[in-house]
């Protein structure tokens, strides 16, 4: 039998339904033989009530203290007042249907050298021409500095082919293109990614598997997509401190502006992705 | 916490992480008032609304720190909390030594060698049950109010998140980062403070 100390030592957990249930039955049996008990317990329970009562005020926020704060970390973070730039992806367009708008170079590079040249060189590293190419063929310089870009940014460089892989399908993504997310998912499939990491790269780009340093470098490119004017020094600041060196900073910005350059490019003219329109 | 929840989270983290304004102004918007209600049990409304301020600074460069173990939520709680603590602390430091004593002095010199009542406690006022009736009188509110800010911080704290905001005890712990053995007996040692002051009340009219 508990005493009525014991009982005492016990109230609160009684009162909030914490004891276990052998522990409840036995503060019970007191209670149904006890009125001092009996009368602690109502009193306390009271006396909880009251005091809720006597302190609860309501905590509203003010709009002044929410202006100072933003205004405080704005100071400290460097930033501007544009909007937010982790919304989620847009959906693409996707292809058109209806005629083309502008016609693909078929084959081998329509009898032109230069072309045919360059065309085997993008055939040799990347196993076919892709539409994106075929496109650009109309025009023959245009043609050879892009691949010759990509060849730098994509295929050169420090940072990991993976972490460039990445940006390409983020940057894109936040731009609708799905001709781009399309050929470069393949790229990360073939890098040995499964598919339900490359939806979630698309669904929440930061959270993926990153070193700090690749998502500061990934966090920095899609700014700079979205919202250039927004970046901040801390922004910049973040990723040096992660071991990012000025070249790969660039590095990482060259694949965000390759990248914009193609989803642009791709969406104006509607090109196709080559499963959708066989040539 | 559904998945998508979780989701969203996660990538809010991530956009603090990289210092972004964005993800900054969501996380402000939604836990600034939490925040704002954890310093509040501490400090007085001023303080409490500085102490938040500075918390969303120290927030900066804490966040890569954040470990992800308690919701962010929490965890930006328990930076507000613990401000709090210091800024009222400052020239002061309570130690308690009877951490895992369960009985309030006071009550424990109303028992027998035996454990049995020695004044047994007499029923309130039929509306003793009854706060709003209660709360008429200015004067035991005010009462009550100020033996709050008589209790050792520590238990004025744990009583003020559970028994006035209804924060959930694994909350409380988590914002406190103490175990739950803890917290039961600071809230039950703080409640029996403010028993035995209301039951003064009651019985002499007088605070």
């Amino acid at each position: 039998m508990l005493t009525c100390r014991e009982v005492a030592e016990q109230a609160s957990e009684y009162l909030d339904q914490e004891l276990p249930w052998s522990r409840r039955l036995g503060v019970r049996l007191h209670l149904m033989m006890c009125r001092h008990c009996r009368a602690f317990l109502a009193n306390l329970a009271a006396s909880i009530a009251l005091t809720r009562r006597a302190a609860d005020q309501p905590i509203d926020v003010p709009k002044r203290l929410v202006d100072d704060i933003l205004g405080a970390l704005d100071g400290k973070l460097g930033g501007s007042d544009d909007a937010a730039v982790c919304e989620a992806p847009a959906a693409s367009a996707g292809a058109g249907h209806g005629p083309p708008r502008l016609r693909l170079v078929e084959g081998t590079g329509s009898g032109d050298p230069r072309v045919a040249r360059i065309f085997r060189e993008i055939e040799s590293v990347q196993g076919t021409v892709s539409n994106l190419f075929r496109a650009y063929a109309h025009h023959p310089d245009v043609l050879e500095s892009t691949w010759n870009r990509l060849r730098a940014v994509m295929l050169q460089g420090t940072l990991s082919r993976r972490l460039k892989e990445c940006i390409a399908v983020v940057v894109s993504s936040d731009n609708g293109c799905r001709y781009c997310i399309e050929h470069h998912s393949r790229a990360l499939r073939s890098m040995g990614m499964a598919q339900e990491e490359i939806d979630r790269l698309v669904r929440e780009p930061l959270a993926g598997s990153f070193d700090p340093k690749e998502r500061a470098l990934l966090a920095l490119a899609r700014q700079a997509n979205r919202d250039p004017h927004g970046a901040s020094d801390f922004q910049v600041a973040v990723a040096r401190r992660a071991g990012a060196t000025d070249a790969e900073i660039i590095e990482a910005l060259a694949v965000m502006e390759l990248f914009v350059s193609f989803n642009r490019f791709l969406d104006t003219l509607d090109i196709p992705l080559e499963n959708d329109r066989p040539s | 916490m559904g998945s998508a929840d979780d989701a969203a989270e996660r990538e809010l983290i991530a956009g603090l992480r990289c210092g972004d304004n964005g993800a900054f102004r969501d996380a402000v918007a939604r836990y600034t008032p939490a925040m704002l209600a954890a310093a509040r049990t501490v400090c007085d409304p001023d303080t409490a609304e500085d102490v938040v301020q500075e918390s969303w600074l120290a927030v900066i460069d804490a966040i890569e720190g954040f470990e992800g173990r308690s919701a962010l939520g929490t965890w930006l709680c328990r930076i507000a909390t613990n401000r709090a603590l210091d800024r009222i602390r400052r020239g002061r430091r309570e130690v308690l030594t009877d951490q895992d004593v369960l009985l309030d002095p006071a009550l424990t010199q109303r028992f027998d060698e035996h454990g049995h009542w020695v004044s047994g406690p007499l029923p309130w006022s039929t509306d003793a049950g009854d706060p709003a009736q209660q709360i008429e009188s200015d004067a035991l509110a005010e009462c009550i109010r100020e033996h709050l800010a008589r209790l050792p911080e520590n238990h004025r704290v744990v009583l003020m998140m559970c028994d006035v905001q209804q924060l959930s005890s694994t909350q409380v712990c988590n914002i406190l980062d103490l175990k739950e053995t803890n917290v039961r007996v600071m809230l039950h040692r703080a409640r029996q403070r403010m028993f035995t002051m209301i039951e003064h009340f009651q019985e002499t009219g007088e605070c």
